[in-house]
């Protein structure tokens, strides 16, 4: 469990790391928090010849609100983000999912930048991303640009990045005022990557439902947005019963694989539990 | 003579861990911090294939790799003398299999180590080792018992016919056991599957080998649980006297049966240090620790059992069959996990007939080996699942069922009809005290009313006697004769009065640096501060078995005792001498001996070892100077620690996820040497029973290839899994042992499987059957609360 050889590279400002990445495409992997790519380098299951250490770059640490969204740094720390007052008060079901992420040690160093563009499927800042709609600047010698979650999340492990662009910014939609919201995830043990896990908001006026988002992860390569769901749960009266058919179409929805941790059937079980779990948190309901 | 009066003992005290200081300021020494100038860094190219003959290895390209010093090949290790490894067990029908300690012409199961690579550093090792090709000829794997017991399967080795290592079958009893069931009132019966498992020690296993060729000599730095042990069987595979082979090792970051074994790896870096002529060092990482040390425990059990119309157990059938991977591992072949299955399932039960059929398979696995509890938590879940079943049939309170059939104070010491010895304790009294300290009645009266809450919540209790520390009569008859029974100390005190005691136990983690001091403390007047205990260095302590099957208080520890009184002996008459009055006329107590008759008359321990020493004035006649002492303690056959576990879980019925309440552990110890430290032996026993009750398994596919060799998927329980575990102690002194003492090593894993299973049954309304399969999984509770009608 010793990495491959590669060569490292600490550039101290982000012209530099774009040149770099510029310069080494495929052959060169970005190092943030390494809470991931460590083991992976370890293991021998990545072999990348190049490694772009991005921690000596300033600015990419900040967190602040612009235009109606949380603005993180790609270098904030997990850790920071969930004992952010301003995350809590104005996104807090992502200060929630924040808080399911590994163990302290790796909430501590992981990053908020490195867990999105890993794109792990059981993560949850992916799942939080896609169901808030979020989305994230990437930037490279050719410009900026900004790509939705909806675009982002491309397949198990996969993102639209390009192998010169580095994702530097990550942003996520304030919470509708008046909108209420549930995350739910089930692990195995607490730490553990989801095996399923459901990010969801409700907006309601004159006693029915007029807006949700219902994001979901686990059994699927890409967290996604049940959008049948969505559709029939909107105009309804948000209670028990809609909960249930909403949940029950989010699981039967979407696309799940087994693995050694739970075979698909279970899996879509689980699904339909934390959707309905989280929606019954938004709309108020006890379980 | 005597000793102090027992107020002033320190053994049965809570002194604080005199070895703490440097684990907890990172100061203490693993084998990781072992180096030797010139050494090499040792890389396996393992086995990627569970079954296959090797056409080709070329090392060619590893050997011109940057930094390699040499790169050797298990055809290349032979010629060098070293031979396989071999383990004979003196049980009928029992087939030995070869391990060759690197593979040669086949492999038999992922992981296998094929090719030793050398280099200046463990990365440039590890580079190269990608760089030596392996050619392959697949042959069908036997993964499962049922794939290698499958009419035509592919043979593991050729000379073990039906994939056997053994087919064993007994009968006890005074009556007989198919005319017990035909007169039985009740009988039910069950077929359970135990997962594999893994020991996972947090430090992972290493050796540092260096070999003087002047001399011939052998120095092996290993992280052992079996010092003396090992130096047998490297000897056996090197071909050289055992006096030429050395085995120590610094601090053990654990153990739990995972070194508890000769292990191929150390025979090979042995074999390397001879053939390079300098010295090598290979440190197992997690990913071949999971998936090549060894594994334990999957077994599956078929039992029936007996009982007449008022519940009282008749008779006992089992056929146990046990995954024995694909080499018999030393010392303990598979046939020990079979022996405890098979002996300790009785339980501590009266059982009037009994038989077994036993069998280990050979399968295109990593061979099986001793994993903490060592069967006895598989046969307990097997055997109180059983008891659940038929308390259910009858219509029965299972603890009255128990009640009916637990031992009796009265009754013991007495020998089960497998031979374990049951040397007392109350076992229906510590059943009520789980019962009670874990709030049972309250649980269960409260339980409707949760129910309609939509709250799933479960009380279960299982109980057990762990036999431990057993002695040569045991052992001997079944085991090869690298294992004695006994142990053995070495106690010198010094001039000043300072005390030293050389040890055949491993230190691993289990406190015997300050529970041994205790020990020699209180038999030499000295306090437990002033006793270094050393252990671990086969040149230095005296023979003996080591630190394995829960010995180590009793067996080690007796063996302080006894030569600590040797030492103690020649203090009293010194003392008495310089008293001027007869040898037993004086007595030791804490700081000097005294006259006992006549307190004020004493003479300090201090005084007493400078004399000794320096004959500063009048030996008496014939003393023979110094105050050292050697000392061996051959236990009892077995002696029995009573426990029953009672837990409280919350099941949720949707997702399967299960929460523990409360957990109580109930034990009769006997004499507790330190109870602080038999309390953490208990309830980390407990956290390893959880992950097998809840988490962990060793997962492979059909084609042999594990799917879990890392700790992201192979799951053990973290802290937040983990209730509080509280430790309730009854303490019946074993009238059997030399300080009163009993094993229980292992007693905090045994009955946790069958405890949280039937409280989890509990939990969903059921009664006696389900659950048949560890661990319990979310997905296997779900499907029992779906099994049971339960839904949310």
């Amino acid at each position: 469990m010793k990495p491959p050889p590669f060569a490292y590279a600490a550039p101290g400002t982000r012209a530099e790391a774009l040149a770099l990445l510029a310069r080494h495409g495929y052959d060169a992997k970005v190092l943030a928090g390494g809470q991931s790519l460590v083991p992976a380098l370890n293991f021998r299951l990545a072999r990348p010849p190049v490694l772009v250490d991005i921690n000596g770059i300033p600015g990419l640490d900040a967190i602040a609100e612009r235009d109606g969204e949380l603005s993180f740094g790609a270098l904030v720390r997990h850790t920071d983000a969930e004992r952010s007052a301003l995350v809590a008060r104005r996104c807090p079901p992502l200060a929630k999912a924040i808080g399911h992420i590994g163990h302290r040690t790796i909430r501590n160093r992981g990053t908020i930048g490195g867990s999105i563009a890993h794109a792990d499927p059981a993560a949850e800042l992916p799942l939080v991303m896609v169901a808030l709609g979020g989305r994230v600047n990437a930037a490279s010698v050719r410009g900026e640009r900004w790509i939705a979650a909806s675009d982002f999340f491309t397949g198990y492990l996969a993102t639209a990045l390009e192998p010169d662009e580095l994702l530097v910014e990550a942003r996520f939609p304030v919470l509708a005022s008046g909108a209420t919201w549930g995350f739910q995830e089930y692990s195995r043990r607490s730490g553990d990557f989801a095996l399923a896990a459901a990010c969801v908001t409700l907006s309601r006026a004159g006693g029915k439902v007029t807006a949700c988002s219902i994001g979901v992860a686990g059994g699927g390569p890409v967290p996604v947005r049940a959008s049948a769901a969505e559709r029939a749960l909107i105009g309804t009266d948000g209670g028990s019963g809609a909960c249930l058919a909403a949940a029950s179409s989010a699981a039967s929805g979407i696309e799940i694989d087994g693995d050694i941790h739970g075979s698909a059937a279970y899996r879509r079980s689980l699904v339909e539990t934390v959707v309905r779990r989280a929606l019954w948190t938004a709309a108020g309901l006890t379980s | 003579m005597g000793t102090a009066e027992s107020s002033n003992r320190f053994v049965g005290k809570s002194i604080p861990r005199l070895e703490d200081r440097r684990f907890v300021t990172g100061t203490a020494r693993y084998i990781a911090d072992i180096n030797m100038a010139r050494q090499g860094h040792v890389a396996f190219v393992r086995s990627t294939q569970a079954h296959a003959t090797l056409t080709k290895i070329d090392a060619s390209a590893a050997r011109s790799a940057p930094g390699v010093i040499a790169v050797v090949t298990g055809d290349e290790l032979a010629a060098s003398g070293v031979k396989p490894i071999r383990t004979p067990f003196a049980t009928n029908g029992y087939i030995e299999s070869d391990w060759p300690a690197l593979a040669q012409g086949k492999v038999r199961f992922v992981g296998e180590a094929i090719a030793a690579v050398v280099a200046e550093s463990r990365y440039l090792a590890e580079d190269a080792a990608e760089l030596v090709e392996v050619e392959y000829d697949s042959l069908p794997a036997a993964v499962t018992i049922d794939a290698a017991m499958a009419p035509g399967a592919a043979l593991v080795h050729d000379h073990m016919k039906g994939n056997l290592y053994n087919d064993d079958t007994r009968s006890f009893g005074e009556i007989e056991v198919d005319a017990a069931f035909a007169q039985a009132a009740f009988v039910v019966e069950g077929t359970f599957d135990t997962q594999r498992s893994a020991a996972l020690p947090i430090e992972c296993r290493g050796s540092v080998a260096d070999y003087h060729a002047a001399t011939g000599r052998f120095t092996l730095w290993s992280s052992t649980q079996l010092p003396h042990v090992v130096r047998h069987g490297l000897a056996d595979c090197l071909g050289v006297p055992h006096d030429t082979v050395r085995v120590l090792g610094p601090d053990l970051g654990g153990g739990f049966g995972n070194k508890a074994n000769m292990d191929p790896e150390q025979v090979v870096v042995c074999g390397l240090a001879r053939m390079l002529g300098r010295p090598v060092k290979w440190l197992e990482d997690r990913r071949e620790n999971l998936l090549a040390s060894t594994h334990g425990q999957e077994e599956r059990i078929t039992a029936r059992l007996a009982a007449d119309a008022e519940g009282r157990f008749i008779a006992l059938e089992t056929d146990i069959l046990l995954n024995g991977g694909a080499y018999s591992i030393f010392p303990d072949t598979p046939l020990n996990e079979l022996m405890n299955c098979t002996s300790s399932i009785l339980g501590p039960y009266r059982m009037k007939a009994y038989r077994y059929r036993a069998r280990a398979v050979v399968t295109t696995t990593c061979p099986h080996g001793p994993v903490r509890g060592v069967a006895r938590s598989q046969a307990n879940f097997a055997f109180e699942r059983l008891v659940e079943t038929l308390a259910a049939k009858m219509n029965l309170d299972s603890i009255e069922l128990r009640r009916r059939n637990l031992l009796l104070p009265a009754e013991m010491p007495c020998k089960t009809l497998t031979g374990l010895t049951r040397d007392g304790g109350d076992y229906a009294g510590l059943m009520d005290l789980a019962v009670e300290r874990v709030g049972w009645r309250r649980v269960k009266a409260g339980q409707a009313a949760e129910r309609a809450k939509g709250r799933y919540v479960g009380v279960g209790l299982a109980s057990f006697a762990e036999e431990g520390a057993s002695g040569t009569e045991r052992r001997i008859p079944r085991q090869l004769l690298s294992i004695a029974g006994y142990d053995g100390a070495f106690v010198r005190m010094d001039m000043h009065g300072r005390v030293v005691v050389f040890s055949s136990a491993a230190g691993m983690g289990q406190g015997i640096e300050t529970s041994f001091a205790q020990i020699a403390a209180d038999e030499l007047g000295v306090a437990p501060d002033h006793v270094t205990i050393r252990h671990n260095d086969t040149d230095m302590v005296p023979y003996g078995m080591g630190s394995t099957g829960s010995r180590s208080a009793v067996s080690s520890g007796g063996a302080v005792v006894v030569a600590a009184r040797r030492v103690q002996a020649k203090l009293l008459t010194l003392a008495a001498h310089l008293l001027g009055v007869d040898a037993a006329a004086v007595r030791l107590r804490h700081g000097g001996v005294e006259v006992a008759a006549d307190p004020a008359r004493f003479v300090s321990i201090e005084r007493l070892a400078w004399i000794a020493y320096r004959r500063a004035e009048g030996n008496p006649p014939g003393f023979e100077p110094g105050l050292e002492a050697v000392g061996f303690y051959d236990p009892p056959s077995s002696v029995s620690s009573g426990s029953t576990h009672a837990v409280v879980v919350e099941v949720d019925v949707e997702t399967g996820a299960v929460r523990l309440l409360a957990y109580v552990v109930a034990e009769d110890a006997g004499i507790l040497l330190n109870p602080a430290i038999v309390d953490g032996q208990i309830r980390g026993g407990a956290v390893q029973g959880i992950g097998k009750a809840l988490f962990e398994e060793v997962r492979y596919d059909p084609d042999g290839q594990m799917l879990n060799a890392s700790l992201m998927d192979f799951l053990a329980p973290t802290m937040s899994e983990v209730p509080p575990i509280e430790v309730v102690h009854m303490i019946t002194p074993s009238p059997l042992t030399i300080n009163g003492a009993r094993g229980c090593g292992e007693s905090g894993i045994i009955g946790s499987s069958a405890a949280i299973g039937n409280a989890i049954i509990d939990a969903l309304g059921g009664r006696g059957e389900g659950l048949s399969v560890l661990p319990f999984t979310p997905e296997r509770v779900v499907g029992l609360a779906r099994q049971l009608g339960v839904r949310a």
